[in-house]
């Protein structure tokens, strides 16, 4: 059943632009968000330098709040989603499912280049009258609707709102596939009891995916029509600009913030979950044993989904929205940090009685599993109502979100990497290297965002273009030279890895089919892959995707979860 | 796919069908939200519903009346008249567009006739999105089954935005 | 190949993560908060100390086990029985649930709620009320003078030099408010009532060291209350972004004893 290779599209244009291969698709995707992930990265720096030396005004006010808010949209939306979400899911979703492509492969064609010109407007953005979007990831309205209201809300947030368009479109084409494929492609004898977690965590991912986009959408809708059409649905009565009161009436603000973070708390779970998801993996390969709890896990991501879905007013606890409805949503909120807990204690017994193999990608998974505990701890503090007072809109929430959304996701996407690559390029990364990555990036990263919640603690407030005028900063302020020298040697890390990368992808050491004695079916996959996986028949799968037994002589102690006939 | 097609599995296209209408609900839901949100607020000033909007309902029950017909009965005549059908569905609502805008409702003008212009428009452009899918299966004789289905759900939802601006 | 041969090990990472945790932990709880200064900010202040307590306490020993684990197990040695049935995997998840259910609904709800009721239950009778509003770039102060009440404004009549909250002057009630641009004097013991609103975009009206935060929307009133609990002055700050100048939307809240207040009162000038 060579049928695959037959297929296999030999112009340059079929096999590498416009391909219908997952694996192709998931590298476009990965090298798109390497690509804006160094424009998000250098944004990140810039803030940090004004933050650092407001006396010496490198940007102006208004510049520095579009650096804010491109920074965050970008590395939400065109780094984490695509590289973590749309990227790796892509690639490893048929590769441990047992299928030879997406369920459908033009759809997921469609998708990447619909996601193309929505980073092109982004990056137009900055060349516009007025800038770039300055109204927050967020855009929250009246701000956002309203060029009076500052600069970026022109032509800026126009283009974003429009990039934002794209990009929903091509996350749900991407989230319709994942989860078609995840119920219909998988191979003979994979049940869904048996997908690798990873799997587990793109299948939820997707599904708060498809299902939470859309009120944002509808909000994007009105709020254009705001900007454009001279509607009210989130512009109240009386606003008054320059001595000018304008014609709006009747709106109200806050409807588009419970229509936002309708999307915005479970797209977190969008991104954080497939991390988990990959430490799971990595894990259960380097410590040479089952995962501990396949099944507590698969509810507790379950639980967590749906719980993600009813929980969105914490971000509005202070908004001045009805204090009894926030004091339900800090309520249902806690209760997330249940099956959160669970997945930690998971994630850490899965090292109980095991035999660690501390291979480079294990260093990031080891890493990534404090991160989620440090996440978790910060996270409570913001999910209780009333000491979110406090924290609101300070750098103890920024500190928060980075871990989880930045460094969980950034950290299990890079030993992703690590592990995966010789099943992309059919070579190894340099280990040296690599370890000098790792320590390089992790001990600053942590530091850096600890750091930041010790900010939030001190009152150091989020979003200001220079703290120093105020006394009650200064205490925190105080650790921003610290912070910023740790982002630069995080930043001066990452150049190590692109070099690690484009350099081993030619000249790294060939890698087997299966280099890390893995139990999941990518590894009876050739190294690299061929277009359609397997070049025989699909494997058959009969048993848990974690078969590893820490008692046995250890070149025998894992037994793969299909076979290729 | 045909290799692992003897396993019983949900049929991809289904489930990429059922997970589609469940986006295209939940944009209406956010829609729906925003509408109860909006509507207390003392500058709501209701709209009469134009005529036009009440013959085109008519003209869309009509089209899927056909098309399900076209459906069983597979014939392409049929399937040809629901796509006439729809298409007039369309030119109705523009009528009452421009019905709305000569009695001096403008986008702007009211948030009631701000709703009845967004939500008719979503939905037309579904509608639209389900024209070329029907024009798609037609010409090039593929099955029916799950664009009639899009249809009639695409139907089901302008009664529900009907019943929303109307009630 | 990789996998022959001596297994790689890294004791370095049982250490890293025992350091991770005692540091981070220890950093939390060197007492980074500001000094507070309102009665109810003794209560948030609680709930924080609490969470670090509680929370703390787990992500400290999730970091030792984990820095445990690694450093027992990564020898290389074989493990036997590394496998426990599902019903041992169950009940090991029960704990947890049980464990955080316990300590973060005793947060909201035995440590939480009574804060609650101070920051947003019925207001004490003899509360000093106060309107501050939110515009770019500055907060404006309104008190409604010897009458009492503060009078009609009318966002059409808003000029930022000459009326900036808009004042109608055949408003008798409005004649003799009094309008402060970023200062707000506030009695020392005795709770204020602060009526926030926009004139423009969202802003956040926050003074850190009393624990208070609450964002003024336009076309709305919101409230927040708060008693202050020492004489001095203190900064306050805009906590949402609303444009180009958000950072420098300072202000100052002096805390003097009624008579003071009574004093300073007195000696301001109505705005129309
Ligand atoms: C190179 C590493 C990074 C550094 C040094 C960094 C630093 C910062 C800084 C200084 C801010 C502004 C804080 C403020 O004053 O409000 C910020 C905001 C933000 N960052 Fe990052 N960041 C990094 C990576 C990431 C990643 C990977 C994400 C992915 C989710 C991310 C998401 C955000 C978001 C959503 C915001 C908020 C933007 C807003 O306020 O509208 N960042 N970051
Ligand atoms: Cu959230
Ligand atoms: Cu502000």
């Amino acid at each position: 059943m060579a049928v695959a290779q037959e297929h296999a599209p030999q112009t340059f244009i079929s096999k590498y632009v416009f391909s219908t291969d997952h694996k192709v698709i998931g590298l476009q995707y990965i090298l798109t968000a390497l690509f804006m992930g160094i424009v998000g990265s250098a944004l990140a720096v810039l803030i940090r330098a004004q933050i650092t030396w407001p006396e010496k005004a490198l940007v102006t006010p208004e510049n520095y709040i579009s650096l804010v808010t491109m920074h965050g949209t970008i590395m939400v939306f065109f780094v984490v989603s695509l590289a973590l979400v749309s990227g790796f899911g892509n690639f490893l979703i048929p590769l441990m499912l047992g299928a030879r492509d997406m369920a459908y492969p033009f759809l997921n064609m469609l998708s990447y280049w619909t996601v193309v010109p929505a980073c092109l407007l982004v990056l137009a953005s900055f060349l516009v009258e007025g800038g770039a979007a300055a109204a927050g990831w967020t855009a929250y309205p009246p701000l956002s609707a309203l060029p009076e209201a500052v600069p970026g809300s022109g032509l800026g947030q126009t283009l974003w709102l429009l990039a934002m368009a794209l990009f929903i479109a091509s996350f749900t084409m991407g989230g319709l596939n994942y989860i078609a494929t995840i119920l219909n492609c998988r191979a003979r004898g994979m049940t869904l009891m048996r997908m690798p977690l990873t799997v587990w965590t793109y299948f939820m991912s997707a599904i708060l995916g498809v299902l939470s986009f859309p009120p944002l959408t509808a909000a994007a809708i009105m709020l254009l029509l705001d900007r454009h059409g001279g509607t009210s649905f989130f512009l109240p009565e009386g606003l008054v600009f320059g001595n000018e009161t304008l014609p709006h009436q009747g709106g109200t603000p806050l409807l588009f913030q419970h229509l936002f973070w309708f999307l915005g708390h479970p797209e977190v779970y969008v991104l954080v979950l497939p991390g988990i998801g990959i430490t799971f993996d990595l894990l259960a390969t380097f410590a040479r044993r089952p995962i501990f709890g396949y099944r507590t896990s698969v509810w507790s991501l379950v639980v967590v989904g749906f719980l993600s879905m009813i929980v969105w007013g914490h971000h509005m606890y202070v908004t001045g929205m009805n204090p009894y409805v926030g004091e339900y949503f800090s309520i249902a909120t806690v209760l997330i940090t249940a099956p959160f807990a669970v997945l930690g204690l998971n994630l850490v017994a899965s090292l109980w009685r095991s035999r660690i193999r501390m291979e480079v990608p294990m260093y990031w998974a080891l890493g990534t599993i404090a991160v989620i505990g440090l996440g978790g701890f910060g996270g409570l503090f913001l999910a209780t109502s009333i000491s979110d007072i406090y924290f609101h809109e300070s750098f103890f929430v920024v500190g928060h979100f980075h871990l989880m959304i930045g460094v969980v996701t950034v950290l299990s996407a890079l030993g992703g990497t690590y592990y995966w690559f010789p099943k992309m390029f059919g070579r190894k990364m340099s280990v040296g290297l690599a370890k000098l990555h790792f320590w390089t990036t992790y001990l600053p990263v942590v530091a850096v965002f600890a750091l930041m919640h010790f900010q939030g603690l001190s009152g150091l407030l989020r979003r200001y273009y220079d703290h120093t005028i105020y006394e009650f900063q200064e205490a925190g302020i105080g650790l921003a030279l610290p912070i910023t020298i740790l982002v630069f040697v995080v930043t001066g890390s990452q150049l190590v890895f692109i070099y690690n990368f484009f350099v081993s992808m030619r000249r790294g050491e060939v890698a087997s089919a299966n280099p890390w004695n893995g139990t999941t079916l990518e590894w009876t996959a050739p190294s690299p892959a061929p277009h359609g996986n397997w070049p025989g028949a699909l494997p058959v799968v009969d048993r848990h995707p974690y078969d590893y037994d820490p008692a046995a002589p250890a070149e025998a102690d894992f037994k793969p979860q299909g076979t290729v006939a | 796919m045909s290799e692992t097609a003897a396993l019983s599995r949900p049929r991809a296209s289904d489930v990429l069908f059922l997970v589609l209408l469940g986006v295209v609900a939940m944009l209406f839901a956010g829609f729906t939200a925003a509408y109860f949100i909006r509507r207390p607020a003392p500058d709501w000033v209701p709209i009469a519903i134009p005529l036009w909007s009440w013959v085109g309902t008519a003209v869309l029950a009509a089209s899927s009346v056909t098309l399900e017909l076209a459906r069983r009965r597979e014939s392409t005549g049929l399937q040809r008249v629901s796509l006439l059908l729809g298409c007039a569905f369309l030119a109705a609502q523009l009528f009452s567009w421009s019905g709305l805008a000569q009695s001096g409702i403008a986008l702007p003008s009211t948030p009631h006739g701000a709703f009845y212009f967004m939500l008719s428009a979503v939905h037309g452009l579904h509608v639209i999105g389900g024209l070329c899918a029907l024009a798609w299966v037609t010409l090039s004789d593929r099955p029916l089954r799950l664009v009639a289905a899009y249809w009639h759900f695409m139907g089901l939802v302008w009664l529900y935005v009907l019943f929303l601006l109307a009630s | 190949m990789s996998t022959s041969g001596a297994a790689p090990r890294s004791p370095a990472f049982g250490l890293l993560f025992y350091a991770l945790g005692i540091l981070v932990v220890a950093g939390f709880a060197v007492g980074w908060l500001p000094e507070v200064s309102s009665a109810h900010g003794h209560g948030i202040d609680r709930v924080i100390r609490y969470l670090l307590l509680t929370t703390g306490t787990l992500f400290l020993v999730g970091c030792l086990v984990l820095g445990r684990f690694i450093l027992t197990y990564g020898r290389g040695a074989p493990q036997e029985g590394a496998v426990l049935s599902e019903r041992t995997q169950l009940l090991w998840a029960i704990v947890p649930v049980l464990l955080m259910c316990a300590i973060s609904e005793v947060g909201v709800l035995v440590m939480a709620l009574p804060v609650f009721g101070e920051v947003y239950g019925e207001p004490a009778e003899d509360a000093f009320e106060v309107e501050v509003v939110g515009k770019q770039f500055e907060w404006l102060v309104r008190y409604p003078g010897p009458d009492g009440v503060l009078g009609e404004v009318d966002h059409d009549k808003v000029h930022d030099s000459r009326n900036p909250l808009g004042l109608v002057k055949s408003d008798p009630a409005a004649r003799d408010d009094i309008v402060l641009r970023g200062q707000l004097h506030l009695p020392v013991g005795r709770m204020s009532i602060v009526s926030l609103r926009s004139l423009d975009v969202i802003h956040s009206f926050t003074v850190p060291l009393f624990r208070t935060k609450q964002d003024t929307l336009p076309g709305y009133t919101a409230f927040t209350q708060f008693t202050p609990e020492k004489e001095g002055t203190f900064e306050l700050a805009c906590a949402e972004l609303c444009g180009l100048g958000h950072y420098r939307m300072q202000g100052t809240v002096t805390v003097q004893s009624e008579e003071e207040l009574a004093q300073w009162l007195s000696e301001q000038e109505p705005w129309l």
